[in-house]
């Protein structure tokens, strides 16, 4: 007895020894058995591994990505906006203990941002700044809280944005609205009735200047006779006055007078500019900063306060502020409703914004494909010990015990399986924003790059989900495990059982032939028939076994569906995101210039269009630009006659074209014409659009589009409106004008074009005349045009995408329209200004700004053109490459780990049952079965599972489309549901070619075993 | 006239140190009509002998003739044919197709051959068999005795050159054993059916007109009874 041993260390290992020893004992040796045959089927235990760990990582890399990128657009929110949750308006000491008070450790961040008052400009000033200059302290950040959330990267609610000098940083510093800048301000009498204004500056305001401000509270009167002190965030409020009455009778109410006064006037104060500020659109009229310390102002002042708290919940939120600020109360509370959305505190739960719903259903199907992979691989696994767990009970196993030793298989595999999941998953998805970070800002729209965040609740999340995935799997093996029974497994009859089926057909058999077709040269059956004893045996064996024939059934069409929602989900996102750049030009530089509307005073000509060559020289000639080409740009009534009527009117027979094509059927139109530099126009005789005798620019000559986009109100597509190397002539049209009216507008029915005149401005009640275009058009000038296709090759400055974007678009060389009057004066029609877009390659490492600088010089050089802006179009090609590249990334991650776990899934239910077959099919082989009847029979097996596994796939991936496509619709729209065909098949290629694999690797597999061994294989 | 003969036949396993050789150099005979029994303990290379016989196995050198034709000198896809037509392959674990029931399983060497069942002789060899009322039985509905005479059943279908059974009995208590024997035997005395048969069994092997007895691969003794 213990007892009587000396005892040596713990006492309690000592009284514990006496314990029932055979427990733990039996336990070990389940556990160690399960190790073992873990260990002895090393490749179903590897594939079942990596299918937990895959379908953990996913899940993981799912869960992740999605919470980095709302954490992203939180930071973006936070970035541009602050991290303040609720905004007290007209707070006062009182309530802000109060808040203090009730919140505690909850208030995690308050700023406080005074409103000192408002100055009223004069009425002069007035027009362009509006009533008042507001003026706030800059938010200043109240100690004594609990910073919990530790997010003290962003502001409270941020200072403005300094456009020069400094912010205020002492009582009577002031930084003013940029759009003070420079100005003189007028003295004089204020919009407000009987005020003087009260900001005066000395001379042209700027940094260092002094303005004096005499700062009162805006009080705001209402009509019956109640009044209201109002902030810098409420806009002026006018009173209506009825002045006389309309012709109709109705009275003309016009808000003209403010109905505000201004109490508690300060006595003029002065202050020093230290700064100007970009101006915050969210407030009206111009607003001022000064110091939080400082001490000027009206006699009263405001408060706002800016909070964040640690609430879990918007209810806590929300009683938190309720018990501040009862509802009823009439000082506004603002929430920050952007970000509140991002931290998950709204109200609404119902709605589920597009990422999540879209991570929700991958979230879904990925754990269906993870139960599913997991569950096969566990039912495998048991079938393939039914003798052994037969065996064991007959030794004195419990039910019990076999259920644990399922279990137990699962634990194991889990504890490895799970972990390296998630590892996978964090590193994979880390991996991911380390490449992509960059993209996803553009995307969020921060300057920041996006980077991994891991919240722990997506870890346990992943692991709770994984570990549940692997209970349910197992669970029904486990079952089974315990349900084997000794008798049967021992006998080593395999547990086929005829099924309800089966027994029904044989017992309706009698005699002994009844097993075969009349003559007895065949199986009784359709199968035999068709295909021989081959396709018999094989419709048989699916007979005989169809649950498991199920199994492999669902499992290829989990497959399937898994593929497809890939293949899927990458059209969507990539259809959402533009994955095709829409301005991929060889040019990295734009600038767009204009006739300046003094200009038109002498509509025969255009500046832009004179000035062009000239500019294009010194543009070309600009530090660090390589190339550079012009595209003037217009429009005009042309007649396409030849060969280029017969451009394909069936073509629009849905109308489907509406809205690209302003051509009438007799082919008069509203041509776009592009008129291009000489070198781009030689380019396009050297590329072989422009034929060699119209080679020469000062040639006049046009291409034509032949390409044209076409949308049917759902999808997008291009039709072919005319063959590229058609030839034919477009006239340009002149119309002739009608005294009395406007210039003419041109329609286009589906038969003649019209042009309608609209009554000049100012002959009451006339009415436009309309008259037929053949009536009125007289042709100026006949140009020989050849078609070309929408894309026009990398020289060319205009992308393809614009190009196609209307039918009739046509090309031109500039000199030769120039060097016409006729050309040039139907250009003109309409005193249509033109415009013109210049464009530069720069050389390598040039500096972009700098060459953007010295463009906008050319062109404001230029006399009669004005300007319009610049485009960095290498920064815009760079943006869109790099949101595409993001997404597809994350794409091409998804997909391939789908497919992963899709082929795993195959391998797994396909090998592993045939594998299990294989004394059954070393019997065939040894009664005379030849290879090739036997590799018919495996054809007409799988060639089962396919075809159902398809049907079923194919309603799958339905039905998570449908899912995903409501995701989806909930942000873009335009998308519609359509059966993705091209995906089915190619997933079902994929499946069909991985079943093959499995296959022949399965049957390579036994019958590498040797036949007598497979004869003997007593499956123990 | 000899149907069945073994010239030289060697089987090895493995390579270099770790070659096992089960089978050395081994030659017989067997005539048409002949019963042999083939006797020996554990390992001596009974099985792979047997199984190379049926052609289920390749030998590592020598040949086994049947009817004067060399075996292994058929593609695999011939060596099917021959399994079929020439032999009728007995085991001690039955080996029945699960998903058949036992007349499908009788017939499979037959329809596999793409000839018509002869229906008398499948009628006639059931009643033989004692598996009438069993047609439509699956193998798991069936007792050990009863797949062995399935199992035999198949072997006898297509009256092949040659029976080789592997311990038909080894599997079965001595009543099914008794049963077992003396179905094989009457198929050798009333239908001249040459039959080998491997067996532990004394009384088996004593029934039999020869005995060959192998040791260590090699034959230790082949003596012809009276």
């Amino acid at each position: 007895m213990a007892t009587n041993r000396p005892c040596k260390g713990d006492r309690h290992f000592c009284t514990r020894s006496r314990a029932k020893v055979p427990v733990p004992f039996a336990r070990s040796v389940f556990v160690r058995y399960t190790l073992r045959s873990l260990a002895a089927n090393r490749v179903r235990t590897a594939v079942t591994v990596v299918g937990i760990a895959l379908a953990t990582g996913l899940l993981m890399a799912v869960l992740t990505s999605v919470t980095s990128l709302q954490n992203g657009l939180a930071n973006q929110s936070r970035e541009s906006g602050g991290v303040w949750q609720v905004e007290f308006r007209e707070t006062d000491d009182g309530e802000l203990q109060a808040l203090r008070d009730a919140a505690g450790d909850l208030l995690d961040r308050l700023a406080l941002r005074r409103d000192l008052g408002a100055a009223p400009f004069s009425a002069e000033d007035a027009e362009r700044r509006g009533t008042y200059l507001s003026v706030l302290t800059l938010p200043e950040e109240q100690g004594g809280t609990a910073r919990a959330r530790g997010d003290l990267d962003y502001e409270v609610t941020p200072a403005p944005t300094l456009a020069s000098g400094r912010l205020p940083e002492r009582d009577g510093e002031i930084a003013l609205d940029s759009g003070l800048m420079g100005a003189e301000l007028a003295e004089g009498a204020s919009e407000l009735p009987g005020t003087e204004a009260g900001v005066s500056a000395d001379g042209p305001i700027e940094v260092g200047s002094t303005v004096t401000l005499s700062l009162g509270r805006r009080v705001a009167h209402f009509e019956d006779g109640t009044s209201q002190e109002v902030g810098a965030e409420t806009g002026v409020m006018y009173q209506s006055v009825i002045e006389g009455t309309d012709p109709d009778g109705t009275p003309n109410v016009e808000p003209v007078q403010i109905a505000e006064t201004l109490d508690g006037v300060s006595a003029p104060r002065s202050y020093t500019v230290v700064g100007f500020v970009e101006p915050d659109w969210s407030l009206p009229g111009t607003v001022a900063y000064v110091s939080p310390d400082d001490t000027g102002g009206a006699a009263s002042t405001r408060a706002d306060a800016y909070f964040s708290t640690s609430c879990a919940s918007h209810e806590e939120l929300t009683s938190l502020v309720n018990t501040v600020r009862p509802a009823a109360g009439a000082r506004p509370t603002v929430l920050n409703g952007g970000l509140l959305a991002y931290e998950g505190l709204t109200g609404d739960r119902r709605v589920f914004d597009s990422l999540g719903m879209f991570a929700a259903t991958l979230a879904t199907v990925i754990v269906v494909a993870a139960v599913s992979l997991i569950s096969n691989a566990f039912t495998i696994s048991v079938s393939e010990r039914t003798r052994q767990f037969g065996l064991l009970s007959s030794l004195g196993a419990s039910r019990r015990q076999l259920r644990g030793a399922v279990l137990v298989e699962a634990g194991a595999l889990g504890l490895v399986g799970i972990p390296l999941g998630v590892a996978l998953g964090i590193a994979g998805a880390a991996a991911a924003f380390a490449v992509t970070g960059t993209g996803w800002a553009r995307i969020v729209g921060t300057d920041t790059a996006v980077t991994l965040v891991v919240r722990p609740w997506c870890l346990w999340l992943t692991v709770l989900l994984a570990s549940a995935t692997l209970l349910v799997s197992a669970a029904v093996p486990a079952l089974r495990a315990g349900r084997v029974s000794a008798v049967d497994a021992i006998r080593g009859s395999r547990d086929v059982r005829p099924g309800r089926r089966l027994r029904r057909a044989f017992s309706r058999r009698r005699r002994a032939m009844d097993d075969f077709s009349e003559d007895g040269s065949r199986p009784r059956g359709l199968a035999a028939r068709l295909g021989g004893v081959p396709a018999f045996l094989a419709r048989r064996t699916l007979a005989a076994s169809a649950g498991k024939a199920r199994v492999a059934v669902v499992s290829l069409a989990v497959s399937v569906a898994l593929l497809v929602t890939a293949g899927v989900t990458g059209d969507m996102l990539s259809g959402a995101t533009g994955a095709g750049p829409l301005t991929m030009t060889g040019y990295d530089l734009e600038l767009v210039a204009a006739d300046e509307s003094d200009a038109l005073e002498a509509p025969e000509r255009s500046a832009v269009l004179d000035g062009a060559d000239e500019a294009l020289e010194e543009i070309a000639a600009l530090d660090g630009v390589e190339g550079a080409a012009y595209v003037c740009e217009s429009s005009t009534t042309v007649r396409l006659s030849g060969g280029l009527l017969g451009w394909n009117a069936s073509a629009d027979a849905g109308g489907e074209l509406s809205g690209s094509l302003a051509v009438a059927a007799d082919g008069i139109a509203t041509a776009n014409v592009h008129l291009v530099d000489d070198a781009t126009w030689r380019a396009l005789a050297e590329a072989g659009h422009v034929s060699p005798e119209a080679a020469d620019p000062a040639r006049l000559s046009a291409l034509l589009v032949g390409t044209v986009d076409v949308n049917d109100g759902v999808r997008y597509g291009t039709r072919q409106a005319l063959a590229a190397g058609t030839t034919g002539t477009v006239e340009l049209l002149v119309l002739e004008g009608r005294e009395g009216y406007d210039d003419p507008l041109v329609s286009w029915g589906l038969d003649e074009a019209s042009a309608y005149y609209p009554p000049l401005s100012g002959s009451d009640g006339a009415e436009g005349i309309e008259l037929p275009v053949s009536e009125v058009a007289s042709v100026v000038a006949e140009v020989p045009t050849t078609v070309v296709p929408d894309d026009l090759g990398r020289d060319f400055p205009v992308a393809a995408a614009q190009m196609r974007a209307q039918f009739p678009t046509l090309v031109m060389p500039a000199r030769a329209v120039r060097a016409s009057a006729s050309a040039l004066g139907a250009l003109r029609q309409g005193r249509q200004t033109t415009w013109a877009y210049f464009y530069a390659r720069l050389a390598e490492g040039a500096d972009a700004s700098q060459a953007l600088r010295g463009m906008t010089d050319v062109a404001t050089g230029l006399p009669g053109v004005e300007s319009l802006g610049t485009t960095n179009l290498a920064a815009v090609q760079r943006d869109a490459r790099a949101v595409s590249f993001t997404v597809r990334v994350f794409l091409y991650c998804f997909a391939a780990i789908l497919a992963l776990i899709a082929v795993a899934n195959v391998f797994n239910t396909i090998a592993s049952g045939m594998m299990l077959r294989a004394r059954e099919f070393a019997a065939l082989r040894s009664a005379g079965m030849g290879e090739r009847a036997f590799r018919r029979m495996i054809l007409v097996e799988c060639a089962d599972y396919a075809l159902r596994g398809l049907a079923l796939g194919a309603l799958l991936s339905l039905v998570v489309e449908l899912f995903l496509w409501q995701a989806m619709s909930l942000s873009v729209s335009g998308i519609t549901p359509a059966v993705p065909w091209a995906h089915i098949a190619m997933a079902f290629a994929l499946v069909v070619a991985v079943l093959a694999a499995s296959a022949i690797y399965a049957l390579r597999k036994t019958h590498a075993m040797n036949l007598v061994e497979a004869l003997r294989a007593d499956a123990l | 006239m000899d149907i069945l003969q073994v010239e030289h036949l060697t089987k090895t396993y493995g390579s270099g140190d770790t070659a096992v050789t089960a089978l050395d150099d081994v030659s017989f005979s067997v005539a048409a009509g002949e019963f042999v029994a083939i006797i020996g303990s554990s390992g001596s290379g009974k099985s792979t002998l047997l199984h190379m016989m049926g052609g289920v196995d390749r030998p590592t050198s020598g040949t086994v003739l049947l009817n004067g034709e060399d075996v292994f000198r058929r593609t695999d896809e011939q060596l099917a044919v021959f399994r079929r037509r020439e032999v009728g392959l007995v085991y001690q674990f039955y080996n029945l197709v699960p998903v058949l029931d036992v007349v499908e399983n009788m017939c499979l060497p037959v329809l596999m051959d793409g000839r018509a069942v002869n229906e008398g002789r499948l009628v006639g060899m059931l009643r033989a068999l004692g598996l009438e009322g069993r047609e439509h039985h699956l193998p798991n509905q069936l007792s050990g005795g009863q797949q062995q005479r399935v199992a035999i059943g198949r072997a006898l279908m297509n009256a092949p050159a040659v029976v080789l059974a592997d311990e038909p009995t080894g599997n079965l208590d001595s009543r099914n054993s008794a049963e077992i024997m003396a179905l094989l035997r009457a198929s050798n005395r009333d239908l001249g059916q040459t039959l080998v048969v491997i067996t532990h069994d004394e009384d088996i092997a004593l029934s039999a007109d020869r005995v060959i007895a192998l040791e260590d691969g090699r034959i230790a003794s082949d003596t012809r009874a009276r």
